[in-house]
């Protein structure tokens, strides 16, 4: 009946007007055809220029670094602003899988997954460029593609593997622990093989980069060996060293420094900029004209800027207490009467003094050489206990940060090792978005939230799977306890 | 009264006074200010004839002039008659033609009637005249027809009742008349204007003024594509001339018919100067696609109405129904509204000015805490949470009520609106040329618009057949607005942050000339917003059509219509040092420009027919080209060495903060129309017309698709068996059925296509990414809407009573929607066409006249009820949750089957936990006293999102617009009430005073004034203590979603007539001073229940039927004195 409607439609229209068909073709100005542009080596490249831009965290720092990998922890928390809202379920251990910063970020890495795909699916077919320039594009976009999938086993556990954009699956299923590992195991590996170790631009992807996600994700997962291996790896490519002076790290003068191993640049550009100091700066402080100071306030817990040692660098990185721009003398660590007040604001991102607004050009690093050294003490600590090679690397960051350092009668059994790697790392990586999965790692999140008095289940080790993604697809299953 | 209850709850005895309050004040006020422009029989006859028979001289001025006519007497047909006359009026033809013959003439409704004269014989079916036949005297009567506003009426017919003798008046309205005798009786008719009859009673001089009439059948209207005759309707059409249009303040025309349609709903946006105005016909039928109507001026469809002189027009006709709309294919979902301008009328030059000046003030402040509230609410919260003060008692008692933000941002404001014309014309071609100049600053500093029009109307016939048309307008338009932006913190704009800035806080500036600041607050002082921030939209539009008619054959015209729209927009703003953000970044500057323009083609033909006396016939058909062209460019920069240059010298900014866009897109339409009306005698009415519609938009198989309509229409009044019913003069029943489409989707989603987006930041710059942009659908069709529609017209007691009883259904199927797809393909949607939403509704309309006479009265009053429903929807989308307004406000809508579009969506609260209560036993374990209590409406023991409910919907459950015009001698009395009853709006002020981002923010005094405390357990409102502990993520709930139902006195409008003696130069002179927006009565909070947030927030989602109240430009009171004048 359509069929026949249709038909009668069409003959009536190339009767009366038979230029009317044409008349109505579709012209495209600011829209590329795909089949043209894939064809290009530009067009390739900017295919993977997207999927960085996916892959980068820029203005989503705010979830990925800080809401879920600090504010569920015990060391940093977050009032003030309209952000108080969705940041204080965080806090509190109350989100639901309905929040939208769950299915934004799931929604993010997939499309940095998707952007890759779509140069892996195209780019064989491009004779055009060099056959080494073309295995590096390809590593690349299996670097994205793998790096996606670690931030989303982070958050999630193992998530379904779409590996092309020329068909679209529309049901697909999350694979097994071993399966989801096996992928993202071997795809790191393999852009390591073709990776160059240095990049013409700073945010791409080398192959310290690719050794260095695998690394952390044989960390999280606890495959000490191969943790090990690739430590090694790493360590003799002889192309990292620690920052001499830790609290000048992240100073935007600094950042291009021997220590990250894979950063997202940021820029003091509008939309561009790291957010983080804007969140950071306590009410009335006393900033450049060209800062902007936002209601939502990032504080660290009293108890954990307390449990520095008096000579620890990196305590430095804190403001304790500050004179507003009223002269008023504010306190932020303790009251007078010694009450702790859980507001001091961690400063490590040191103000941009070329920000814009709340913009600051401060990169941020994803991995970092120390994180792969105390990943290589952890593993081998697990291994074969403290003694020897765990306790130099543990001292080698130890005395970076002008603290003691530690000897076997200290640490004397693997446990304490364990326990103390832990701090060590809280001490480290503060404001760097690490502390969620290493309480996870060692079993502690849900230990510590309830010493805190929150309301921590087990299963909140893990995110909820967005729940516009269980609608979407009836394949999907969610994660224990979120049913 | 509380207006609340008797909506919310429906609470039945409160609705039900409401409406006997209503049909009280219809009773009492029974009448109508429905009337018909024409001002006199002016047809022009071209007759060149020597001794023809009368008979086949009639039939030619039949044919030009539609006139049918009717000789009383066989013999006459026969007599030889000569005339030699070119494009003049029916009465001198007839005149002439008649002159020297024994024959008197007179126009009996549509029909001409010629008799011998004197009439000797009367038809037994007529009264007998009043005859003293003892005392036949003959006498000379003359006078003088005028209208109301003393215009000379030419063409008005005097006859003697009872009698064929009849005459017209002349050009300057005078006639003059032999009477027998004094118990003669005179009757001024004319078409458009009320019959009069004056007893002759020995007067020698009779002058008439005619009124405008009740209800004129033979009114006629435009409908798409051509006119009807008002009785030959079959659909629902709303017809209003200049004298129904709602008055007021408004650079935007839709404006006219505020109040003034049973069905069409206008409401704005803002009452910004400028600000757009909306329109629904029938409620809202697509859940994602545009719900906006199709404007179509002097044929131009898609012409911009912002961009008319609301002076220029002569007529608007709204579309309602389907049946009405179908000709208008896939633009038509929506309702199509049909705007006439006004064309010169043979004659003399005529010139008239109107114009007005007026004072406007903001009708309502939002009241919030006072300095000294705001130092002990403050203080009360801490002491409640065991803080310490930060206040001392000192300080508070030398606090006073501070500075009040509103009171420094808002202002009295002037506006003025000059309107000239000239109009005219000849034998050949007649003119009307106007001119337009309108200012309106706005009631917030800083706003301000200058808008310009001129209008050329020009119709030229070189031929007997042929006839030439071109109306063109242009238009300029300054706008400077007001920073409106609803992001949180330093980047709300000045209305926000005027509700919520420190009170304590002076408004004058420090040394260093800057506004002071609260840190503590994030929000920019509102005065640095006005003051710093430069924005201003400077549009240029020009449209117009030029059409050619011509006479192919007797009959058949065929027509050819170019149309063109060209609008220019460019925006600046520039963003001062005098604001934070300006001197963090050493000011920014924007420049964006845009160019649309669009072209038309029509090719159509018609033809005319009344075949016998029982069957006329009128055929349309055509075909149409459309293209819509689209292009943008826009420009930034930063970091100037000094803010005076503004947006005028980007290049002096910092070159690494240069921000550069253009656009382009360009879309096409071509469609096949064609219509059939066919009416048997006057009681039958068909019309049926058929479009097939194509765009560019879609894939081949679906590019064209048909849009059938088929109305039918049945004359009762025109029935034998009804000739007895002596109070009904008019009664119609109507019934059609029309299918019409939406063509909403963007260019290209029918197939992929890679688009530049995700820029990475790679080294030290930002590199441009391309990306796939969207899993394609090839197989997109229209949506589509289906309506029925059923209508009674009526006119009671000599159509002093008219009026008309309509009852639609319209579905809206195959609506275009955003197909969640898993993200696990990189994409959120694909779109695809599924679900349902039916709009049902009752219109009614009445018009009255309730006191002739020298004192007059009339009353129109239309009532709509409305309802909306989505009835289905795809099994993949149970239901959809979004809507965000500001920055952090969002998911308070929901579309889901069974309720209305975008109904809220959130939290019932049932009130405040006690101290002693069970807290820890309930739902909300963590709750401490002076908490919300949430309902738990699935009774789990936990409050979560699955307890929340629907609790209001964007649709009011009926609107009423009630008019009242009175005149008494020269005075005019005309008063508008507009009333809208039964829809909700989420208050986005509430949830920032009930949830400040902030707790050193300012707050609506209400809220905190009556907070729980413990000494206050009574409260309405929560404590006020820590806020986001007992519900931030529940913000949308029973308190912030507010009651948007109002009743306002739209307009009053005095106007005296002054009467002129000699009318030299000046013909017509009156004055008139008006108020608009005199009350209102709600128990909404915010500055106006009728503005909507979510319409002018480029970022807000739900397409304009989501109501929000944030922010919203407040609602003028404005005065007016005016002036019109006839030269």
């Amino acid at each position: 009946m359509t069929n026949y409607y249709r038909l009668l439609l069409g003959a009536f229209v190339a009767l009366i007007c038979p230029a009317c068909e044409s008349f109505l073709e579709e012209e495209v100005y600011t829209e590329y055809d795909p089949s043209k542009l894939l064809q290009t080596e530009e067009g390739i490249n900017s295919v993977l220029v997207s999927a960085y831009g996916e892959l980068q965290f820029k203005g989503n720092i705010r979830e990925f670094n800080h809401t879920f990998a600090e504010f569920p922890t015990d060391i940093a928390l977050e009032s003030g602003g309209g952000f108080e809202r969705e940041a204080i379920l965080f806090v509190n251990f109350q989100w639901d899988d309905s929040h939208a910063f769950f299915s934004n970020s799931w929604s993010k890495m997939y499309r940095a997954i998707r952007n890759a795909n779509s140069l892996l699916d195209n780019a064989s077919a491009v004779t055009a460029i060099p056959e080494q320039r073309l295995a590096e594009l390809i590593g690349e976009a299996r670097f994205i593609r793998a790096a996606a999938y670690f931030h989303l086993y982070d958050l999630f556990g193992p998530v379904p593997l779409i590996t092309t954009t020329e068909t679209l699956d529309m049901e697909p299923r999350r694979p097994t622990e071993e399966a989801f590992a096996e992928f993202v195991t071997t795809e790191l590996r393999e852009a390591a093989n073709v990776l160059p170790p240095i990049q013409d631009l700073k945010g791409k992807a080398t192959k310290g980069a690719a050794l260095a996600y695998l690394c952390k994700f044989l960390l999280n997962t606890k495959q000490w060996e191969q943790v090990v291996d690739v430590t090694e790896e790493i360590i003799s490519l002889n192309r990292y060293a620690l920052f001499p002076t830790i609290e000048e790290l992240f100073t935007v003068d600094n950042e291009n420094n021997s220590e990250f191993i894979f950063v997202h640049p940021y820029l003091p550009l509008s939309g561009n900029g790291n957010t983080y100091m804007a969140h950071a700066f306590p009410p009335n402080y006393p900033v450049l004209p060209n800062w902007e100071n936002y209601g939502a306030q990032y504080r660290s817990y009293t108890s954990f800027v307390k449990s520095f040692h008096p000579d620890d660098r990196r305590g430095l990185m804190f403001v304790n207490e500050y004179t507003d721009t009223q002269g008023k003398q504010v306190l932020l660590l303790e009251d007078g009467a010694g009450k702790p007040l859980d507001n001091a604001r961690s400063f490590k991102f040191v103000p941009d003094p070329a920000a814009i607004a709340a913009f600051h050009g401060n990169d941020c690093p994803i991995i970092r050489y120390a994180d792969i050294l105390l990943s290589r003490a952890e593993a081998l600590n697990e291994l074969n206990g403290p003694d020897g090679e765990p306790l130099d690397l543990l001292n080698q960051i130890r005395e970076r940060a002008g603290v003691p350092l530690l000897t076997l009668d200290d640490l004397p059994t693997e446990e304490a090792f364990r326990d103390h790697l832990l701090q060590e790392r809280a001490w480290e990586f503060f404001s760097e978005g690490l502390r969620r999965q290493d309480l996870v790692r060692h079993g502690k999140l849900i230990e510590l939230a309830r010493q805190r008095g929150k309301q921590a289940m087990p299963h909140h080790v893990r995110y909820p799977i967005p729940r516009r993604e269980l609608e979407a697809n009836s394949n999907l299953i969610q994660n224990e306890g979120y049913e | 009264m509380n207006f609340n209850a008797c909506v919310k709850g429906f609470n039945k005895p409160l609705t039900y006074r409401l409406l006997l309050m209503m049909k009280l004040a219809i009773l009492l006020t029974i009448g109508a200010v429905f009337q018909a422009a024409a001002s006199s029989v002016a047809q022009s006859i071209t007759l060149n004839v020597s001794r023809i028979p009368l008979s086949d001289a009639m039939e030619s001025i039949r044919q030009q002039s539609g006139y049918l006519f009717l000789l009383k007497g066989k013999e006459l047909a026969d007599t030889k008659v000569s005339a030699h006359i070119k494009d003049a009026p029916l009465d001198d033809v007839m005149n002439a033609l008649l002159k020297g013959y024994a024959l008197d003439w007179v126009v009996k409704g549509k029909t001409i009637v010629i008799s011998k004269h004197p009439v000797q014989k009367i038809s037994s079916s007529e009264p007998l005249p009043i005859v003293n036949n003892d005392a036949i005297q003959q006498a000379e009567v003359r006078g003088r027809v005028v209208d109301e506003s003393d215009n000379p009426l030419e063409g008005v017919t005097v006859g003697i009742k009872g009698t064929l003798r009849a005459t017209t008046s002349n050009a300057d309205g005078s006639y003059q008349l032999t009477v027998e005798g004094r118990e003669s009786v005179l009757m001024f008719t004319a078409i458009g204007f009320q019959s009069q009859e004056i007893p002759v009673a020995g007067q020698s001089v009779i002058n008439v003024t005619l009124r405008a009439s009740v209800s004129d059948l033979d009114e006629v209207v435009v409908v798409g594509y051509g006119t009807s005759r008002k009785r030959d309707l079959t659909g629902s059409v709303v017809s209003l001339q200049e004298k129904d249009f709602s008055q007021g303040v408004t650079s935007n025309a839709l404006q006219l018919l505020n109040g003034k349609a049973a069905g069409v709903h206008i409401s704005q946006g803002s009452s910004a100067p400028g600000a757009t105005t909306n329109i629904r016909i029938r409620g809202a039928g697509s859940i994602n696609s545009n719900n906006d109507v199709l404007v179509v001026v002097d044929g131009l469809p898609g012409a911009t109405i912002d961009a008319l002189n609301p002076g220029d027009i002569e007529s608007i006709e709204v579309l309602k129904d389907a049946s009405a709309a179908a000709i208008y294919g896939t633009r038509a979902a929506n309702g199509v509204v049909l705007v006439t301008t006004k064309q010169g009328r043979k004659g003399k030059p005529q010139v008239s000015y109107n114009g007005y000046v007026g004072i406007q003030d903001v009708a309502k402040k939002i009241d919030v805490l006072s300095a000294r509230e705001y130092m002990e609410v403050l203080n009360g919260i801490l002491a409640d949470q065991g803080a310490d003060p930060i206040y001392t008692a000192e300080q508070i008692d030398r606090a006073g009520s501070g500075t009040d933000w509103q009171d420094e941002v808002f202002r009295s404001a002037a506006a003025q609106d000059h309107r000239l014309s000239v109009s005219g014309g000849g034998d050949y071609s007649r003119y009307y040329i106007s001119l337009n100049y309108f200012n309106q600053d706005g009631v917030v500093l800083g706003s301000n618009l200058d808008k310009y029009n001129a209008r050329f109307n020009y119709e030229i016939s070189p031929t007997d057949k042929l006839k030439i048309n071109l109306n063109l307008n242009t238009n300029r338009w300054v706008n400077n607005t007001i920073y409106e932006d609803n992001r949180a913190n330093e980047n709300a704009g000045p209305i926000n942050t005027a509700l919520q800035f420190d009170p304590t806080l002076s408004a004058g500036v420090d040394e260093d000339g800057r506004y002071l600041l609260n840190p503590l607050i994030a929000l920019e002082n509102p005065l640095a917003l006005i003051h710093g921030i430069n924005e201003e939209e400077t549009l240029f539009r020009s449209f117009g059509t030029v059409a050619a008619d011509y006479e192919v054959l007797d009959g058949l015209t065929a027509t050819v219509r170019f149309g063109a729209d060209f609008t220019n927009r460019r925006f600046d703003s520039y963003n001062s040092r005098l604001t934070q953000r300006g001197r963090a970044s050493g000011g920014i500057a924007n420049i964006a420009t845009n160019e649309n323009n669009r072209w038309l083609a029509e090719f159509l033909a018609q033809y005319d027919k009344q075949l016998t006396d029982a069957h006329h016939l009128s055929l349309m058909g055509g075909v149409t080209f459309e293209e819509f062209n689209n292009r943008g460019v826009s420009s930034g920069a930063a970091n100037f060495l000094s803010d005076v240059t503004g947006v005028d010298q980007l290049q002096s900014g910092d070159r690494s903060q240069f921000t550069l866009n253009s656009n382009r897109s360009r879309n096409r339409l071509n469609s096949f129309l064609g219509r059939v009306n066919y009416r048997f005698y006057e009681r039958y009415l068909l019309t049926a017309s058929l479009r097939a519609d194509g765009t560019s938009r879609f894939a081949a198989d679906n590019k064209y698709a048909l849009f059938p309509s088929v109305a039918l229409a049945w004359r009762l009044s025109e029935e034998a068996f009804m000739e007895n019913v002596a109070f009904l003069s008019d009664l119609k029943l109507r019934a059609g059925f029309g299918r019409l489409g939406n063509q909403g989707i963007n260019n290209f989603e029918t197939f992929q296509t890679f688009v530049a987006s995700s820029s990475a930041i790679l080294g030290d710059g930002i590199v441009q990414g391309a990306a796939p942009a969207r899993i394609p659908n090839p197989a997109l069709r229209w949506e589509t809407s289906e309506e029925i529609n059923l209508g009674l017209d009526f006119g009671l007691w000599d159509n002093r009573l008219t009026g008309a009883v309509e009852y639609f259904i319209k579905n809206t199927k195959d609506q275009l929607f955003n197909k969640p797809v898993p993200a696990t393909t990189g994409f959120a949607s694909t779109r695809v066409n599924f679900g349902n939403v039916r709009n049902s509704g009752v219109e009614i309309s009445l018009f009255s006249l309730n006191t002739s006479g020298p004192f007059e009265w009339r009353t129109a009053f239309n009532l709509s009820l409305l309802q909306n429903k989505v009835t289905s929807l795809p099994d993949f989308i149970p239901e959809i949750i979004d809507g965000n307004i500001g920055t952090f406000i969002n998911n308070f809508t929901i579309v889901r089957r069974g309720v209305p579009i975008r109904a809220f969506y959130g939290y019932e609260i049932t009130g405040i936990f006690q101290e002693g209560d069970n807290i820890a036993g309930s739902a909300q374990p963590d709750a401490l006293p002076g908490h919300p209590i949430f309902k738990d409406v699935d009774g789990n023991g936990v409050i979560n999102a699955d307890d929340r409910v629907i609790l209001g919907d964007p649709f009011p459950d009926y609107t009423i617009g009630f008019t009242n015009s009175f005149q008494y001698k020269g005075f005019g009395l005309d008063i508008q009430l507009n009333a809208v009853q039964g829809i909700e709006a989420l208050d986005a002020n509430i949830v920032e005073s009930l949830y400040p981002i902030n707790f050193n923010r300012n707050r609506i005094a209400s809220h905190y004034l009556n907070r729980w405390t413990p000494d206050n357990p009574g409260a309405t409102y929560p404590s006020g203590v820590n806020p986001s502990s007992y519900g931030g993520a529940r913000a949308i709930n029973s308190l912030t979603i507010a009651d948007a139902s109002f009743i306002r006195l739209k307009s009053v409008t005095l106007a005296y007539q002054l009467p002129l003696r000699g009318k030299k130069v000046i013909s017509g002179a009156s004055l008139y001073l008006a108020g608009d927006n005199l009350f209102t009565l709600s128990d909404f909070e915010g500055f106006d229940p009728d503005a909507n947030a979510n319409s002018r927030d480029g970022n807000a989602t739900g397409i304009g039927i989501a109501r929000t109240s944030y922010n919203s430009y407040p609602l003028n009171r404005t005065f007016r004195l005016g002036v019109n004048l006839t030269f």
